[in-house]
């Protein structure tokens, strides 16, 4: 029974992470109907820049309090996150908005790519895993057999948050029901008096800040990050969120703690099932798309709450 | 023979001349500045050639009426090239995998050039035609070309396993299950010990057609040809026909159908609404398209006597994927071109194998915003020789892009 | 509302109606699309339909076409009921459209666009084009016939445009290549969605003439139902109307019984 607790501790904090990726991929989805496949690079840049200002503020400035460097760590690195968020997306989205869907989804591929080996190529050290230093404490503690690690709780609830943060921005602020109108209809919003490069820039500045957290978080959890670790959260997060109905919030956040569950209990539960996780999560895939071709909150363009 | 026929014929001649000359030079020069250089001055000449539209119309015009004698030429130069490079069996090599790869991207072509199937599972399926080829062999000892077609029908019969479930979704959706089925397969070879694990297959069995063993080499007219052209000849006469399958379906009805229900650039809505069976069609461009892919790649592991999983990843069915991309979608001169540039280009630039991935993934993002049309776009479909106005046959559809 | 009998130019009592409608309804989440509409159509007639933005019309057309699945209600063509069947049955049966906004697929040629109308009734598949190509070449010439056939009944010169790309064609010559590929398909039922929106009065004119010779010509028993805005267009060359508002039938006749309808006149003018 204890394992099993732990397991879905364990479980909900990696949901957590895989949420805040697949957040991004349903908003993108259904804000733009756009699929951004270099969203998983975001998530390591975010991480990336995270390390070095953590780095810099610890080498250089000498700082050396835990909560003072996390702040700033993750305050500045949703900030430049965002704003390499925001350029890509003027670089590359906004000169093909109107193409088919199709070629948004090859261009950020071969962005994505491009990303990707540029950390490798230009960071030093890239190809290696890198270093991310622990500055949570090391506290934990054991509840009814159930061990409790403050670096998990951290991530449960920072994540969780996020999540509401974004929630709220979402159906409370002007912009976020701009961004619900071009989901709804782009050319009636447009037509309306919203601004569709704004709607743009600000889906990209709000998954970037998810996703940036999202990779500081991993980097604390698991004190490494490398250049590709993008690659796997990328696919992982958009399946999440296919699983969960592309455009819907609730839906990614669903489908990004079915997926944390189903690793961890493969790991925990079938011999050997940690190496197959890719296998179990593909076969999950395929068959929520079967069954529930909409996702399971079945949400569709045009016709959902986001 | 006319003075006309005879000056179109001698024009024909000198372009072909030139442009392998050039591409030769460039496969063997090793100073790389010196192969820029190259590239250079064949670029700009092309470039000065392209605005010149006398001149350009002149050559186009005199391909066009001997067509039949550039089709042979070209033939003639094919089969000759291994002679030519007789001192280089690395670079007979490197040509063999770029018939290769001609073959995957003529495959892919048909899957999303023509019937706009995203198919980033490549690298998967030229696995399984790979692997498929390699149990064969290893474990059941059945001779190489019965395992090309093994291996092929291999990765149909999977291809079509894992389309049958998603022949209603949208193209983003295939996408994703794509990159997960490549991203799995590539998990489960890594892991699976019966299908050799993270070694993968050894000791396959070089390639051989009916006791005549690959290892020799070719003593023809005086001269000695190295063991590696013979599976370039076979790679070409593979390609050819494979080739000549492409075009001929392109240009006739199948290829028509395809297009009409192309998601992109096609209206699947409106060819239902005309009477065609757009699921059918396109289990039919994605299983064929699987057959080419599966053979080429069963092909390599018997070219290379070994498959394992690192040359299964996502990154290769990109590399793949963006031959049909960058060559011009839908258009196979233009598919084939890409493929070989994708394979000579790396190898030529190994100094800068760090930032190739770099490079080629800002290429790609550039082609795809700037010349979304390709190297060599597709043309208007004329169907057969003798059906169309010559004159006509010059005009390409679409604007600047 | 009962039809009337005047006003039938081409409807003998005794003769059934080619193409029957019984009650079609289409709800989208809540809001009724199409409200229990009957409609007839008989052999060789042409049947406006009529009523302002968003009163159903082109969503009848695709529960008849067999685009969206009909919420009830049913309809046959020729007796047969064709209620539940996917687009490409439904084509088979005899009925084909043009859609509102053009679908025709702009990188390939003219004659690829009209082919792929006709690529139900052609032999040559794989075995012909791979391999015994002079099989495939005759029935290409007898397709490039046909095409060349239709294409001049409109506009002789659109013939001789038949290997360029679509995106270079007229406007105009675009409705046309649509009109044509849906003949292309031997419809017995013709749906027509607002073939002259986006043109200027004299283009509607010129494709009106086009689509009256065509009837008289070659058409005669071809049925049509006709989407449009244009009264000018609809008084012209309709037998009979029918008007939808908010997805019901408000009115049904001539168009001169039509015209006078209150309910109508408000939905279009407001009160």
């Amino acid at each position: 029974m204890d394992t099993i607790l732990n397991q879905i501790i364990h479980g909900l904090m990696l949901g957590v992470m895989y949420s805040l990726v697949a957040v991004g991929f349903t908003l993108f989805f259904g804000v733009l109907n756009l699929v951004q496949f270099a969203h998983g690079e975001i998530f390591m840049v975010g991480a990336f820049l995270g390390l070095i200002i953590l780095n810099l503020l610890h080498s250089f400035l000498g700082i050396d309090s835990p909560a003072i460097l996390l702040l700033i760590c993750f305050i500045g690195s949703s900030a430049l996150t965002a704003l390499f968020g925001l350029l890509f997306g003027r670089i590359t989205i906004r000169p093909i908005k109107d193409a088919p869907p199709v070629i948004a989804l090859l261009t950020t591929l071969g962005a994505g790519i491009s990303i990707r080996f540029f950390v490798m190529a230009f960071y030093p050290a890239g190809s290696q895993p890198q270093n991310f230093p622990g500055y949570l404490p090391d506290w934990q503690t054991e509840v009814h057999g159930v061990l409790l690690r403050f670096d998990s709780l951290f991530i449960l609830v920072g994540g969780i948050l996020l999540i509401l943060g974004t929630y709220l921005f979402i159906n409370k602020t002007k912009m976020g029901i701009a961004m619900r109108a071009v989901a709804q209809d782009r050319e009636t919003a447009s037509m309306m008096g919203v601004n569709i490069n704004r709607v743009i820039d600000t889906t990209f500045v709000v998954s970037g800040v998810l996703a940036a957290c999202a990779g500081i978080f991993n980097g604390l959890y698991y004190r490494q990050i490398i250049f590709d670790m993008g690659a796997i959260y990328g696919v992982i997060g958009f399946s999440a969120a296919v699983i969960g109905g592309l455009g819907s919030i609730l839906g990614a956040i669903v489908g990004g703690f079915l997926f944390a569950l189903l690793a961890s209990f493969t790991s925990a539960f079938i011999p050997g099932g940690s190496a197959y996780r890719f296998v179990t999560a593909f076969a999950f895939l395929i068959f929520v798309l079967v069954i529930m071709p909409k996702g399971i909150l079945q949400a569709s363009r045009g016709k959902r709450e986001t | 023979m006319s003075s006309h026929t005879l000056k179109e014929l001698l024009l024909v001649v000198c372009c072909l001349v030139i442009s392998w000359a050039l591409f030769i030079a460039v496969l063997l020069i090793t100073n790389l500045f010196l192969v820029f250089a190259v590239i250079l001055v064949a670029g700009l000449v092309i470039y000065g050639f392209s605005r010149w539209e006398r001149g350009k119309a002149s050559i186009v015009q005199a391909f066009q009426r001997q067509s039949r004698f550039a089709q042979v030429s070209m033939i003639v130069i094919f089969l000759c090239l291994p002679f030519i490079l007789r001192s280089s069996p690395y670079w007979i090599l490197i040509l063999t995998l770029a018939i290769l790869w001609i073959i995957v991207a003529l495959g892919i072509n048909i899957q999303f050039g023509s019937a706009g199937i995203i198919n980033l599972g490549a690298a998967a399926f030229y696995g399984v035609g790979a692997y498929t080829a390699g149990m064969f062999a290893t474990r059941l000892g059945t001779p190489p070309l019965l395992n090309l077609l093994l291996g092929a029908v291999m990765s149909t019969i999977v291809g079509s396993l894992l389309f049958i479930p998603l022949l209603k979704t949208k193209s983003h959706y295939l996408a994703l299950v794509t990159i997960a089925f490549v991203m799995a397969f590539h998990n489960l070879l890594n892991n699976a010990e019966w299908l050799g694990g993270a070694q993968g297959i050894v000791g396959i069995p070089l390639m051989s057609v009916a006791g005549y063993s690959f290892t020799q080499e070719i003593k023809i007219w005086g001269l000695k040809l190295p063991s590696q052209a013979n599976f370039y000849y076979l790679a070409l006469l593979l390609g050819g026909l494979l080739g000549a399958a492409s075009w001929r379906l392109w240009n006739s009805w199948v290829g028509l159908t395809w297009n009409s229900i192309n998601e992109g650039t096609g209206d699947e809505l409106s060819a239902k609404c005309m009477g065609v069976t757009a699921g059918r069609w396109s289990m039919i461009a994605f299983t064929i398209g699987n057959f080419y892919i599966g053979l080429a790649g069963a092909f390599y592991s018997h070219m290379t006597t070994f498959i394992s999983p690192p040359d299964i990843t996502f990154y290769q069915s990109l590399l793949f994927l963006s031959a049909v991309i960058l060559g011009g979608v839908d258009s196979i001169p233009g598919v084939c071109l890409a493929a070989v540039l994708l394979v000579i280009l790396p190898e030529k630039l190994r100094a800068f194998q760090q930032y190739w991935v770099m490079f080629f993934g800002i290429i790609l993002v550039l082609m795809l915003i700037l010349r979304r049309k390709g190297l060599i776009p597709a043309r208007i479909r004329s169907y057969m020789r003798g059906i169309r106005p010559t004159s006509e046959s010059l005009k390409t559809p679409g604007g600047p892009r | 509302m009962a039809p009337t009998d005047a006003g039938y130019l081409n409807f003998m009592p005794d003769r059934t109606p080619l193409f029957c409608c019984e009650k079609l309804t289409k709800n989208f989440g809540g809001l009724k699309a199409v409200d229990g509409v009957d409609l007839q159509v008989s052999e060789g007639a042409i049947l406006g339909l009529i009523g302002p933005n968003g009163a159903g019309k082109t969503t009848l057309f695709n529960l008849i076409s067999g685009v969206y699945p009909l919420d009830a209600g049913g309809f046959s063509l020729r007796g047969e009921n064709l209620t539940g069947l996917p687009p490409h049955k439904i084509k088979k049966k005899g009925i084909s459209r043009t859609f509102q906004q053009s679908r025709l697929i702009l990188n390939l040629s003219v004659y690829d666009n009209l082919f792929i109308g006709m690529l139900e009734g052609f032999h040559s598949w794989f075995g012909d084009s791979l391999l015994f190509r002079s099989r495939f070449k005759k029935e290409l010439k007898k397709a490039i016939e046909k095409a060349n056939q239709l294409l001049s009944q409109f506009n002789p010169e659109l013939a001789g445009k038949g290997f360029l790309p679509v995106s270079e064609i007229s406007q105009i010559d675009r409705r046309r290549l649509e009109i044509c590929r849906a003949l292309a398909t031997k419809p017995a039922l013709l749906l027509l969605d607002e073939p002259s929106a986006g043109m200027s009065p004299e283009e509607s004119s010129e494709l009106m003439v086009d689509l009256r010779r065509i009837r008289e010509d070659e058409y005669r028993q071809l049925s049509i139902i006709l989407v449009e805005h244009d009264m000018a267009v609809i008084e012209d060359i309709t037998d009979r109307v029918i008007a939808l508002n908010y997805g019901k039938k408000i009115a049904e006749g001539t168009f001169e019984e039509v015209s006078q309808n209150e309910e109508l006149k408000e939905a279009y003018l407001g009160r």
